[in-house]
């Protein structure tokens, strides 16, 4: 349950959609509900020698989840473009690149927007928070967004990463008024 | 060569891929992520409790409604494949004494237990019954191809 939850509200920043909206009607409960329905029922029938239930729950949610962020997409596919906020800085510099190729990419506009005002106001607000400014930059230089990798790249331990990121998730949401 | 992403949608979308990596562990955080979302942790464990209670008993996966499917399973196939042996009272027993020389397991069956106390006292047609559903017994423990 909380996993569908999670995941709309992500799905919330990347999108710049509420989540209520991403879900369409669907309350999260009614989505939880609903896989655990179709796996209890043998619909979509869980063999525990591939696994625990657990991460299986979340993969049968995963596929409705998508299904629903697709048509979300679909659904708010037409709208115009506009120029983001740039900066002085090596990492505005480089997020100026990133806007420029948005221009002949398949990305739609309005998504491009809403990440450029999304990204700025990270990179602003953590402006105090090297460490968490850190892994946008390592995501930024390349790096696989994997907790594993950016320990590496970062060489701190994988919980430092994860506390990172958490900050980071709660900052975007707070950007991101959601 | 890294992959670097190429716009600013992709950077974010790569972060959130990080932040899909790993949600809420501790109670704590999951009830803030939930409350966040509108919803209350309590009544919501209260209700999905109710909805899971209810899917597992009605599910193929629990033990009584497995239990109950596979003896009429086992039921119908006994049924189908087991023909009682037409043969003589001698070589019934002789038969019942291999298979239960080859799988002693078997003879702690009730069934057997009653029948192999004195098969003198048995009909013709028990020990044959009994014997039909020995080497049903004995064909499921080999398992389809044979082996055990």
């Amino acid at each position: 349950m909380v996993h569908v939850v999670y995941r709309a509200r992500n799905h919330g920043i990347r999108s710049g959609h509420p989540y209520s909206e991403l879900i369409r009607g669907n309350a999260p409960q009614d989505i939880a509900q609903e896989v655990i329905k179709r796996v209890f029922s043998g619909a979509r029938p869980w063999d525990p020698e591939r696994g625990e239930l657990l991460p299986y729950l979340k993969l049968q949610a995963d596929g409705i989840l998508d299904a629903l962020f697709d048509s979300a997409a679909a659904r708010h596919e037409s709208h115009s473009p506009g120029a983001p906020n740039g900066g002085d800085d090596d990492e505005h510099t480089r997020r100026n690149d990133m806007i420029a190729n948005a221009s002949t990419l398949a990305s739609p506009p309005e998504e491009q927007i809403h990440a450029s005002r999304v990204l700025g106001r990270l990179f602003e607000a953590t402006g105090s928070d090297p460490g968490a400014q850190a892994i946008l930059v390592a995501l930024m230089d390349g790096c696989e967004p994997k907790t594993r990798f950016l320990a590496e790249e970062l060489q701190v331990s994988r919980e430092e990463i994860t506390n990172r990121h958490k900050r980071l998730r709660r900052r975007a949401l707070a950007e991101d008024g959601k | 060569m890294k992959d670097t992403p190429k716009t600013e949608a992709a950077l974010l979308g790569r972060l959130v891929d990080l932040f899909d990596e790993e949600g809420p562990t501790t109670t704590d955080e999951i009830d803030a992520e939930l409350r966040a979302a509108g919803i209350d942790p309590v009544e919501l464990r209260a209700s999905t409790d109710v909805v899971v209670e209810a899917a597992a008993k009605a599910s193929p996966y629990h033990w009584r409604n497995r239990a109950t499917q596979e003896r009429a399973a086992a039921e119908r196939e006994f049924s189908q494949s087991s023909v009682p042996m037409k043969a003589p009272r001698n070589e019934i027993v002789a038969e019942i004494r291999k298979i239960l020389g080859r799988l002693p397991a078997l003879g702690s069956a009730p069934l057997v237990q009653v029948h192999c106390r004195n098969f003198e006292k048995s009909t013709d047609e028990d020990l044959a019954s009994l014997l039909a559903e020995l080497r049903f017994l004995e064909a499921r423990q080999r398992g389809p191809d044979g082996s055990r």
